[in-house]
């Protein structure tokens, strides 16, 4: 397959001032393909999502979307090139209705694109329960509320690629099952992904693709089938 | 002080009040939107007032010198902004400090070379010029009440502008989280110079409308920005709505002052804000740290 990649990352090498932690790492995400990025904690997934959305830019290294350099740009550049973030903590504002956080960074799809817009009906269709609560702080909705909303609010910016980092952390195991048929969805509607979370075994069905990092480098990256016929590699890199 | 006086003296304190929320209001939106420690803002006072001063004497009409002045003061504003504040944002508060109080000590140079050292007064529009009778002996001077109407209407658009607009959403957005506001793909550093423009216009705006009742003299910015500062800590930092309501309060305080203790005159305002601090350390509309 020669199709161009959405995104490609090679080589980032991301400090947090002295401490270097990305060492190398590539990434590469198709259009419409969904890869799960695992590894333990602080092993740097959340620092190569910061450094492929320019908000902790990489020393070194590059990020190109469809093929053209992105590398350093500010963030609103890379997200306005069809990059959304569902961000740990939601990212939810909480001085903003939930109607305000859906609709202030909405842009409509480009008119090129073959995909549907995604306009407030339709994110609403997919999350019933933001409807009934449209007019209320964004800090009083419940736990999976607000990461409902976080993600609506990222689809209301019609990206082509969606970042899901801990979607499903701290919520009920019914609410989790709810994000995760949300996440399908998204995926079916052909959007790409890059999720981080800590339920590999739901990842391994709903990816097609993994890369596990250790110590901010790539030590694994193939098909989720191929991980998931492989329990050495979890207890080696995951310690599952 | 009979019902009369009182009056007079409650409306001037609502009108400087008033008055000092065009200034705070831009002060506490600069600080809580942006982070920036503006020590320069009553620079932009200063400006506004000369600037109507000047104009006066060229158009003869406070409101076409208004017209004219609100552009050149947002200009000025715009071309600090980003030459000079645009590189604070990831910088301390100190450096901030001292290059917002360097830009106080060059902006009040400039204003000495350019009009000298001088009081001037700017005379009240004639069609404004006249009282309003209380009593059968108290009369109120219409161009303060027409202040009052004025700064009341700024405020509300104010509100509106920050409730009901997109920019409005932007800003408080920017507000509570800069980071998953530019991850939206809004362009925050505009966002800010937006905020700062529109802090120096309504600055510059105080300091235009007040200026046929403040007199116009060197270094008149310097103590509006230490009041504003009272203004903006009593209604609690990034608060819009603590800097009216904080305002208001130094307004009255503070005229009222001057007439029941004039010895401690000087000292009721600080005195109210220390009141405030020790209930609300925060501010009274501040978040809780």
């Amino acid at each position: 397959m020669s199709q161009t990649a959405l995104l490609e990352a090679a080589g980032l090498h991301t400090y947090y001032g002295a401490s270097h932690v990305l060492r190398g790492v590539d990434l590469t995400i198709r259009p419409g393909e969904s890869v799960g990025l695992l590894g333990r904690n602080g092993m740097g997934k959340t620092t190569t999502i910061r450094s492929i959305l320019g908000l902790t830019p990489p020393r070194r290294g590059k990020v190109t979307l469809d093929g053209r350099p992105v590398t350093g740009a500010p963030p609103h550049t890379i997200a306005r090139r069809g990059v959304a973030l569902v961000p740990e903590g939601r990212g939810i504002f909480p001085n903003l209705t939930v109607r305000e956080n859906l609709t202030m960074g909405a842009r409509p799809a480009p008119p090129d694109s073959p995909a549907e817009d995604w306009a407030l009906d339709r994110v609403l269709t997919l999350f019933p329960p933001l409807g009934e609560r449209l007019d209320t702080w964004g800090n009083l909705l419940s736990g999976g509320q607000q990461q409902m909303l976080s993600m609506g609010r990222a689809l209301m910016t019609n990206p082509r690629l969606l970042i899901l980092d801990e979607a499903t952390e701290g919520l009920a195991p019914q609410v989790r099952n709810e994000i995760w048929s949300v996440v399908r969805a998204i995926k079916d509607a052909g959007i790409a992904t890059l999720i981080v979370d800590k339920d590999l075994k739901t990842m391994l069905r709903v990816c097609d693709h993994c890369v596990i990092l250790a110590k901010g480098q790539v030590v694994y990256a193939g098909p989720a089938s191929a991980l998931a016929a492989d329990p050495e590699i979890h207890v080696r890199f995951l310690g599952i | 002080m009979d019902l009369a006086q009182f009056l007079v003296q409650a409306l001037n304190g609502v009108q400087y009040g008033l008055l000092l929320f065009l200034v705070a209001s831009g002060l506490t939106l600069i600080f809580g939107i942006m982070g920036i420690i503006n020590l320069a803002h009553g620079a932009f006072y200063m400006i506004g007032a000369y600037l109507a001063y000047w104009l006066v004497g060229l158009t003869d009409n406070l409101f076409l010198a208004i017209l004219l002045g609100i552009p050149i003061a947002v200009a000025v504003g715009l071309v600090i902004e980003r030459l000079l504040i645009a590189r604070l944002y990831d910088r301390d508060h100190l450096d901030q400090v001292l290059l917002t109080y360097g830009l106080i000590l060059i902006l009040n140079e400039t204003q000495k070379i350019l009009w000298g050292s001088d009081f001037h007064g700017v005379p009240v529009p004639e069609m404004l010029a006249g009282s309003v009778p209380l009593t059968e002996n108290q009369a109120y001077p219409v161009y303060r009440l027409f202040i009052s109407a004025v700064c009341l209407g700024v405020a509300a658009g104010m509100w509106l502008v920050i409730a009901r607009t997109r920019l409005g959403m932007m800003i408080r957005a920017g507000a509570s989280n800069r980071e998953m506001t530019s991850a939206l793909g809004i362009n925050i550093g505009r966002v800010f110079a937006i905020v700062f423009a529109l802090g120096v216009a309504l600055a510059a705006f105080s300091g235009m409308i007040g200026a046929p009742v403040s007199s116009v003299y060197p270094g008149m910015g310097d103590r509006v920005l230490i009041i504003s500062f009272v203004v903006v800590v009593i209604g609690g930092i990034g608060s819009v709505k603590g800097a009216f309501i904080g305002a208001l309060l130094i307004g009255l305080a503070d005229t009222f002052g001057r007439v029941l203790v004039p010895d401690f005159a000087s000292m009721v305002i600080y005195a109210l804000m220390a009141l405030v601090l020790l209930w609300r350390p925060q501010g009274l509309f501040g978040r809780a740290p």
